[in-house]
C-alpha cells in the first residue's frame, strides 16, 4: 500500500511571493531610514515634508507667473497699436512674445495654479496626506524652471512653428515629465484615501491628470513629424485635450472652494458627475474647431462643431449647480471673496463655452473665421480659469499660511476691476472680429482690395479703437493683480493669526508591535 | 438582484479605476475618430487636389526665419471656402498644397492679411526688404512691426521665400 500523500505541502505561490514582496518592502525601507533620510534631511526647504507645503509653493509661483504673463498680455496689447512699441530687440518681438504670453499663461499661470488646487485639495477630501511632499514640492521647483527656460527659448526663436505648441521637444518632454510627477502624486493619493467615495472634484482631477499627459505628450511629440493638414489634425487633438485638461483642473477647484467658502452643499454630485463624463466625452472631438472652412476633411470640421455645440452640456451642469447650491443664499457672494471669484469665473467660463459653440458654426466662421473673434473665446476661457484660481487661492493661502485674509474689500475691487477689465477685451475683441469678417466680405461685394496688403489698412484702422479698447481692459485686469498680490503680501506680513488649516486631522501613532511596556 | 443595486447604485459611487478608465475610454475613441482615421485613411489624399510647392535653399533658410519670428502668429496661409476668402485666389486651398510642409503655417488668425498669395500680388524681392526692415514706411497705417534687427541676407531669405508663395495654375 502507497503511502498516503499527505506529507508538506509545497508553499503556495501567492504566499512566496507575499513573503518576498515583505521582505523587499523592508529592504527599501532600510535603505530609505539609513541612506536617503539622512540626505533630504539637510535639504528641509527644498525638500519639506510639512503638509501643504507643495501647495504653497505652486500657489506662490503661480501668482508669480500671473503677474509675469499680464504683463507680457499689456505689452503685447499695446504693441497691436504701436508697432513700434519695443521692436527694436528681436526677443521682444510681437511673434516671438505673443508664444511666450500664451505659454506662460497656460503653464505657469493656470496649470501651476491647478497643480497648487490639486495638492491641497485632493488630500483635504480623500482624508489622506498626500503621497509625497517632498515630490510634490520638487515638481513645483522644476515646474518652474522647465517653464522659465522654455520661455526663454521661444524669446530666442526656437519655436516648433505649431500655434497652441510652440514648446520645442525638450520642454515638452520636459513638461510631460511634471506632468506624469503630478499624476503619479495624485492618483497614489487618491488609492489610499481614507474616504472611500470620491469627491466630485476627484473626478474632475483624475479626469485631467490623465487625459493631459496623454494628448499633451503625444500631439507635441508627435506633430512635428507629420506634414500639412495631417499634422493640423494631430494638433488640434493635443490643443483641445490640453485645454480640456486645464478646464477639468478649474472646474474641480470650483466644486471645492464653492461650497467649503459659502458653507453650502453643492446642489447636485449627480449633476456634476454627469457634467465630467459629458465634457470628457467631448472633448477629444473639438480639435478642428479653429480651422473650419480650412483645407482639411470637412467632416472632421464637422464633428469639431457638433461636439463643441454638445460642451454646452456641461457648462449648463455647472452654471445650474451653482445657481443650485447659492439659490437662497446669493448673499454670500457679497461676503465671501473666494466664492465671489469662483462664481465670477464660472460665469466667465459658461459665456466662453457658448462663445466657442456660436462662433464655430460654418455660417458665423464664414464672418468671424481667422478674425480677432477667437482672442475673445480664448479670454473668457482663460480668464475665467484664472479667475477660479484666484478664488482658490482666496480661500486656501490665509488657512495654509494661518493668518485671516488682509482685506476683503480690496478683494472685491479686484474683482470688480478683473470682471470689468475682462468683459471689454471680450467684447471689444469679439466685435472687432465681426466687423473685420463684414469689412472682408464688403471688400468682395465691392471687389476692392480689403482682404490683401494694399487695402488692409482699412480693417486695421477700423478695429483700432477695438485694441485700444483692449489696452484698457487688460491694464484693469493688471491693476486688479497688482491689488491681488499686495493683499497677499499683506496678509502674509500684517494678517492676524488664525488656526492652520491641517488638510489631515492628526492620528494617534499606533503602539509598534512587541515594543517593551 | 445585482442589476437591481446598479441601477439603484448612486452615480458617485464609481472608484478611481472607472474614472481613469473612461477617460482614457474617451480619449481612445476620440483619437481613432479624430487622428488615427482621418492620417491614415485615403480620402485626405484623394481629395489633396493641388501640387505641393518647392522651395530652394534661399527660400528654405526664409521660410525657417518665417518660423522663427512667428510671422504665422499674425498672418495665415490658407484660402478659405468663403465669400469674404473670394478675391484672394481663384480657388480655395487645398489639403495638397501642404503636403511637404512641417510645420505647416495654415495660422489662426489674420491680424495682417493672408499671404498664401503673396507672391503673385508683388514680384519685386526689394519691396520685401523694405517693408520687412519698417513696413509703416511703405503702407503708412501698417500695423506691423519692423523687423530692423534682421539683417539684409536674412531679409533677402525671407523675401525670396514670400515670392515663392504664389496661387497660379501652372
Amino acid at each position: 500500500m502507497p503511502p498516503k500523500k499527505q506529507a508538506v505541502r509545497p508553499p503556495k505561490l501567492k504566499d512566496v511571493m507575499r513573503a518576498r514582496q515583505a521582505e523587499m518592502k523592508a529592504r527599501v525601507e532600510r535603505i530609505r531610514n539609513n541612506l536617503i533620510e539622512p540626505i533630504l534631511a539637510r535639504f528641509p526647504g527644498m525638500l519639506p515634508t510639512k503638509p501643504d507645503s507643495a501647495a504653497k509653493y505652486a500657489m506662490v509661483s503661480s501668482t508669480i507667473w500671473f503677474v509675469v504673463g499680464l504683463l507680457l498680455a499689456l505689452v503685447l496689447a499695446i504693441k497691436l497699436v504701436v508697432p513700434g512699441f519695443l521692436s527694436q530687440f528681436s526677443f521682444l518681438s510681437y511673434g516671438r512674445l505673443a508664444a511666450a504670453e500664451a505659454a506662460v499663461m497656460a503653464w505657469g499661470v493656470l496649470f501651476t495654479g491647478f497643480v497648487a488646487a490639486m495638492f491641497a485639495v485632493v488630500p483635504r477630501v480623500t482624508g489622506t496626506k498626500l503621497w509625497s511632499e517632498r515630490i510634490g514640492a520638487q515638481t513645483v521647483i522644476l515646474h518652474d524652471q522647465v517653464v522659465a527656460v522654455g520661455i526663454v527659448m521661444l524669446l530666442l526663436g526656437r519655436t516648433q512653428g505649431i500655434s497652441g505648441l510652440e514648446f520645442p521637444w525638450p520642454i515638452d518632454l520636459l513638461l510631460l515629465n511634471v506632468m506624469l510627477m503630478v499624476a503619479q502624486n495624485v492618483i497614489a493619493t487618491v488609492a489610499r484615501r481614507a474616504e472611500k467615495r470620491l469627491a466630485v472634484p476627484l473626478w474632475y482631477y483624475l479626469g485631467a491628470v490623465v487625459g493631459m499627459p496623454l494628448t499633451y505628450g503625444f500631439g507635441n511629440l508627435a506633430a512635428p513629424y507629420f506634414y500639412g493638414v495631417d499634422q493640423q489634425i494631430v494638433a488640434g487633438f493635443a490643443v483641445a485635450g490640453t485645454g480640456a485638461g486645464l478646464v477639468m483642473m478649474g472646474v474641480g477647484t470650483a466644486y471645492y472652494v464653492l461650497p467649503r467658502a459659502t458653507g453650502l452643499p453643492i446642489y447636485s454630485d449627480r449633476l456634476a458627475i454627469m457634467g465630467f463624463w459629458s465634457f470628457v466625452f467631448a472633448t477629444p472631438w473639438v480639435g478642428q474647431l479653429w480651422s473650419v472652412l480650412g483645407p482639411g476633411p470637412d467632416y472632421l470640421e464637422t464633428v469639431a462643431i457638433t461636439f463643441s455645440g454638445w460642451l454646452i452640456i456641461p457648462a449648463l451642469c455647472v452654471f445650474a449647480n451653482f445657481w443650485g447650491t447659492m439659490r437662497d443664499a446669493w448673499g454670500k457672494l457679497f461676503s465671501e471673496p473666494a466664492a465671489r471669484f469662483i462664481i465670477g469665473g464660472t460665469a466667465f467660463l459658461v459665456f466662453g463655452s457658448l462663445h466657442l459653440a456660436f462662433g464655430s458654426l460654418r455660417s458665423v466662421q464664414n464672418v468671424v473665421g481667422f478674425t480677432t473673434w477667437p482672442i475673445g473665446t480664448e479670454t473668457a476661457l482663460a480668464g475665467g480659469l484664472g479667475m477660479i484660481l484666484i478664488g482658490l487661492v482666496y480661500h486656501l493661502f490665509p488657512r495654509i499660511i494661518g493668518r485671516a485674509l488682509f482685506s476683503a474689500k480690496w478683494a472685491a475691487k479686484q474683482f470688480w476691476l478683473t470682471v470689468v477689465g475682462l468683459a471689454t477685451v471680450v467684447v471689444s475683441m469679439s466685435v472687432a472680429g465681426v466687423v473685420q469678417g463684414y469689412l472682408q466680405i464688403a471688400g468682395v461685394q465691392t471687389e476692392q482690395t480689403i482682404t490683401t496688403g494694399e487695402g488692409w489698412h482699412v480693417i486695421s484702422l477700423a478695429i483700432k479703437p477695438a485694441f485700444i479698447l483692449r489696452i484698457g481692459g487688460g491694464a484693469l485686469v493688471v491693476i486688479g493683480l497688482l491689488v491681488f498680490v499686495r493683499n497677499l503680501i499683506n496678509t502674509v506680513v500684517n494678517g492676524e493669526d488664525i488656526e492652520i488649516e491641517v488638510p489631515v486631522a492628526a492620528e494617534p501613532e499606533p503602539e509598534p508591535v512587541g515594543a517593551p511596556a | 438582484m445585482i442589476r437591481r443595486r446598479s441601477l439603484r447604485g448612486e452615480l458617485g459611487a464609481a472608484g478611481p479605476g472607472a474614472v481613469i478608465g473612461g477617460t482614457i475610454a474617451c480619449l481612445v475613441l476620440g483619437f481613432v475618430v479624430t487622428v488615427l482615421l482621418p492620417i491614415t485613411g485615403e480620402s485626405t489624399a484623394a481629395e489633396a487636389g493641388a501640387e505641393p510647392r518647392e522651395y530652394d535653399a534661399q527660400a528654405l533658410a526664409g521660410r525657417a526665419l518665417y518660423i522663427r519670428e512667428s510671422c504665422f502668429a499674425c498672418h495665415t496661409q490658407t484660402v478659405r471656402d468663403a465669400f469674404s476668402d473670394s478675391l484672394l485666389s481663384a480657388a480655395p486651398s487645398e489639403a495638397g498644397l501642404y503636403d511637404n510642409e512641417a510645420p505647416n503655417l495654415i495660422g489662426v488668425i489674420r491680424l495682417g492679411p493672408d499671404l498664401s498669395c503673396v507672391g503673385d500680388r508683388q514680384d519685386d524681392p526689394d519691396w520685401y526688404v523694405r517693408h520687412l526692415r519698417d513696413p509703416s514706411a511703405v503702407r503708412a497705417e501698417s500695423a506691423m512691426p519692423p523687423f530692423d534687427y534682421l539683417s539684409t541676407q536674412e531679409l533677402r531669405a525671407l523675401a525670396s521665400y514670400l515670392l515663392r508663395l504664389t496661387c497660379e495654375v501652372g
